[in-house]
């Protein structure tokens, strides 16, 4: 009956002009002995008629349809991620690849510069609201030239840019959920392994939701992809044993997705085979009935050699730093273009930012400078450059850290801040791919954050200092005066120095003042009684 | 840089004639900042010398920043004007040992202006006796460690200072036209420097009229400097809010040796705009009172406004006060009325020393907070404030003496009173 009312929502969809479809897929990976890699990727596209669109949706998510249409958005890229992509042992990592904590990429339509400064604002809340992040204080730059995303490397004209990398962002259950709540199917197929308590507890942890739309003449397409990478220890630690859907996912699969174009588990073996399953053609699949698969403990051969980058601080003090970004190349020649956001608290040395190459000196560099609009936004620095194989390139930014105004530190100011880690975007001859290096914590000098009131006092004293005199001396008239009999002032002067004596004493023979004063209104009370 | 060149030749016609020889202390200074490059390295980053507006190393960013094609206004912390930043490329292009040695030779020039300048008003007042007045002020602003310092780091300050002296100069021997265009030339630079305008009043022979018109031509300079910087930098405006704004805003919060990076720090967001503004219309207001106060030394109120403007600058460094300082021998008829002479150098000498420890304390080893080289900072710019304020102080005590010599003797003890 379910199927019957399904086929009929989707023949009246078609008499519109209307498409969609749903897919998804796991995949299953060991990138060494004891680690795995799960990727999840669930695709969604619509495909309708702009004159007929009547606002039906079957599969794809209504909200993310009306994102694309409230700010015109061509393409957008959120990644969020935690833990750092092992580049030696895991190979190549998930594509649009993720820097720790959040990332927003967006390409969009806007009437002009402020407009789409505005429009992102706007586009950043709602991106919050989407997916439950707390990523408004993102400081995004305008247009980088160079591509940082292998997804965004299509030069589109009279498209506005704007990316953003918030390092200090933590990603966790809610942003799951929220993905969740996106996919076709929340309760039933593979969906139903994204269970936070195992993604979480893991070595690496990224999701990413890349949604798209193009338009021609009248035809509209929007894509969504949505996508959870994690690689994960081996749980039971026995060792031999082969891993199951429980030792991975804390479930085992028990249902099917029945309004998926595919539905397909693939096990990436040892040698590179790949046995792929499809959950559709099981018959009989139930939460009585669940499948369990085979997953190889043993780690793949052959890996991919991938372009190598991480980065590294240097200087010891909190004023002045070093940014360094290595970037090892792989065993043949590559084209890279590397991207660092430098954020406002750093003053960036310019003058001293230089290349270090090994083998063959530095090869020719083309660069990009940007500084975006405003008080707090980043400056971007992008390196284009090609190496040969096995070169390795160091990026060395020397800066000077910023002392900030008292509101503009995080509540935990010694905890220091990030500088966003750098993207370094790899051209191979077939293919091409982006990497991220790792997120660099600064400390910053700060200032005492418990007494602004002295300062203040201080500065203003010293502004007194300065005033009052010269009030005084420029509207009255200095003069001398002859001295009179100064008795009753030396008396004065005796008994107060008495008076002084008299309390060091006190002080140095621990006499309790207190007591001091009451005998004395005891012996007056004596004296009265003699009246 | 056109004025420079002129005082120069002005230096040469008064050397001629300079009544001792300077030979000896002059190689020795030239000798002891030349060396002084070498040791560029530990200095160059030194907060005390350094600031957002003076550094050398930030040129050179806006430097290497027009080179590579960028607008060095489109990126934040450029507090350069352009003419500073194309000048300074040309004369890096052209030769950069140049550079040092003209860095030496300004330096050198200030020392002995200083020293001519001095000698003439010494002369003047006193007639030629033997206290060789301009030697020590040769040797005060010569050997001063700050300056040679500052001249080993290539610092603006030293190009600052020279133009001091010059305006000094200028001053002295009554060239009020000269001075107004130095004044109005520096301003357009650091626009604080522009209340010495106020010493003018002095050399317009008690006509309003020539005041004013030296007001606006000095006004003229800094408008033609101005014109220039806009024409330099493509017919561009936007070099005008990171430079001059950031100057009467006090935008930049970098710590300095200054008073006001820690008070903006600290203050909160919604007063920040009224402090401003009265900081600023406090310190243009200074001058009038004070010029209508001490009407009868001209010398004394060029020291006082000077300290001021080094005092009250937002990003000051220690060389600023370099020159005010070398030429306070010639306050020697108050010397015997300053109150605080100890107390006040003392408390300079012991806040430098300390400002490096602080700063220490503060930044590297963590074992102190900001409060400490703020509290440095602070007390030293008090106890330049205090200095002030004493020399506002002999200037009443000694119009006193000059008053009622015929009654006072020595012995006769007084007390003051204010009316």
């Amino acid at each position: 009956m379910r199927e019957l009312i399904g086929s009929l929502l989707v023949l009246v969809s078609f008499s519109y002009g209307l498409i969609e479809h749903f897919d998804e897929k796991v995949t299953l990976a060991p990138v060494r002995n004891n680690e795995l890699r799960v990727d999840f990727r669930f695709n969604s596209d619509r495909r309708f008629d702009s004159r007929t669109e009547v606002n039906d949706f079957l599969t794809f998510p209504r909200i993310i349809q009306e994102l694309l249409n409230r700010y015109a958005v061509h393409k957008l890229t959120v990644t969020m991620a935690h833990g750092r992509w092992n580049l030696d042992e895991w190979g190549l990592p998930p594509q649009p690849s993720a820097p720790a904590g959040a990332q927003v990429f967006a390409e969009f339509e806007a009437v002009g510069e402020e407009d789409a400064d505005e429009r992102m604002k706007f586009l950043v809340e709602a991106l919050n609201g989407v997916l439950c992040t707390s990523i408004s204080h993102i400081k995004v730059v305008t247009a980088p030239d160079f591509v940082v995303l292998e997804n965004h490397k299509n030069r589109k004209r009279n498209l506005f840019k704007r990316y953003g990398v918030l390092s200090g962002e933590t990603t966790c259950t809610e942003n799951l959920t929220r993905l969740r709540k996106l996919l076709a199917c929340k309760e039933n197929g593979l969906s139903t392994l994204l269970h936070p308590s195992k993604l979480y507890n893991s070595l690496y942890h990224s999701s990413h939701l890349v949604i798209e739309q193009h338009r021609e003449k009248n035809q509209c397409e929007a894509k969504m992809e949505v996508g959870v990478t994690v690689v994960m220890r081996n749980p039971s630690q026995k060792g031999q044993r082969p891993w199951s859907f429980a030792d991975v996912f804390d479930r085992k699969l028990g249902s099917q997705c029945k309004i998926a174009r595919s539905s397909q588990i693939d096990i990436i073996g040892p040698s590179g085979e790949i046995t792929t399953t499809d959950v559709r053609n099981l018959t009989a699949i139930s939460g009585a009935a669940p499948i369990d698969v085979s997953i190889p403990i043993a780690a793949i051969a052959q890996k991919q050699s991938v372009v190598k980058a991480w980065s590294s601080q240097g200087g010891f003090e909190q004023q002045h730093g070093m940014l360094t970004v290595h970037i090892t190349n792989d065993d043949s020649a590559s084209k890279i273009q590397v991207t660092q956001i430098i954020p406002y608290y750093v003053h960036l040395r310019y003058s001293r930012i230089h290349w270090k190459c090994d083998k063959g000196g530095n090869p020719s560099i083309e660069k990009v400078l940007k500084n975006s609009k405003g008080l707090e936004a980043p400056t971007l620095l992008q390196y284009k450059m090609s190496l040969s194989a096995g070169q390795t390139c160091e990026l060395i930014i020397p800066f000077d850290k910023h002392l900030l105004r008292l509101e503009q530190y995080p509540p935990d100011a010694n905890h220091g801040m990030h500088i966003p880690a750098s993207s370094v975007f790899v051209e191979k001859s077939q293919f091409s791919y982006s990497i991220h290096s790792n997120a660099i914590l600064v400390l910053l000098p700060v200032p005492d954050f418990s007494m602004p009131f002295n300062v203040i006092c201080f500065v203003a004293t010293a502004f007194a200092l300065v005033f009052g005199p010269i009030q005084l001396y420029s509207t009255l008239w200095l003069a001398p005066v002859v001295k009179k009999s100064q008795w009753g002032r030396k008396v004065h002067r005796a008994i107060l120095l008495v008076i002084i004596v008299f309390c060091l004493y006190a002080h140095m023979m621990d006499i309790n003042l207190n007591e001091v004063r009451r005998g004395i209104e005891t012996y007056f009370e004596k004296l009265n009684e003699l009246k | 840089m056109v004025e420079s060149k002129e005082v120069q030749t002005n230096r040469k016609d008064e050397g001629d004639s300079s009544s001792f020889n300077l030979l000896l202390p002059v190689s020795a200074a030239v000798a002891v900042r030349a060396a002084s490059f070498a040791y560029s390295d530990y200095f160059e980053e030194r907060v005390e010398f350094t600031s957002t507006v003076y550094s050398f190393e930030r040129v050179k960013d806006g430097i290497a920043m027009l080179d590579d094609g960028l607008d060095p206004f489109e990126t934040k912390n450029m507090h350069f004007l352009p003419l500073t930043l194309y000048v300074v490329r040309y004369l890096l292009k052209t030769s950069p040992v140049l550079l040092a040695s003209l860095w030496i030779l300004l330096d050198i020039s200030t020392a002995w202006i200083a020293a001519q300048t001095a000698q003439k008003v010494w002369d003047s007042v006193h007639g030629r006796d033997d206290r060789n007045i301009g030697k020590l002020v040769f040797s005060l602003y010569a050997y001063n460690p700050i300056a040679i310092i500052s001249t080993g780091i290539l610092s603006l300050t030293v190009v600052q200072n020279f133009v001091f002296a010059a305006i000094f100069f200028f001053l002295v021997s009554d060239r009020p036209a000269a001075c107004a265009l130095l004044i109005g030339a520096w301003s357009s630079f650091t626009i604080f420097p522009f209340i010495l305008i106020s010493c003018l009043a002095f050399r317009s022979n008690g006509s309003i009229f020539k005041f004013l018109s030296l007001v606006s031509l000095s006004i003229f300079s800094a408008a033609t400097f101005f014109a220039l910087n806009f024409l330099l930098n493509g017919n561009s405006l936007n070099f005008v809010e990171p430079t001059y704004t950031s100057i009467l805003k006090f935008t930049s919060i970098q710590p300095n040796v200054g008073l006001y990076w820690y008070f903006f720090v600290q203050i909160f967001e919604h007063f920040r705009s009224f402090y401003t503004n009265s900081f600023v219309i406090l310190y243009f207001f200074m001058p009038i009172p004070i010029t209508i106060m001490i009407r009868r030394d001209p010398v004394l109120h060029f020291t006082i406004i000077g300290l001021l403007v080094s005092i009250f600058f937002p990003y000051p460094t220690l060389n600023q006060v370099s020159f005010v300082l070398a030429i306070l021998p010639l306050l020697e008829e108050y010397k015997k009325h300053f109150r605080y002479t100890l107390l006040i150098g003392g408390t300079i000498i012991t806040t430098i020393a300390l400002m490096p420890v602080m700063w220490h304390m503060w930044m590297v080893s963590s074992s102190g907070n900001a409060n400490f080289f703020f509290g440095a900072t602070i007390v030293y710019n008090v106890a330049l404030i205090n200095l002030v304020m004493d020399m506002i102080f002999v200037y009443s005590r000694r119009q006193i003496d000059l008053e009622y010599s015929d009654t006072l003797t020595k012995k006769t003890k007084m007390d003051f009173a204010f009316y």
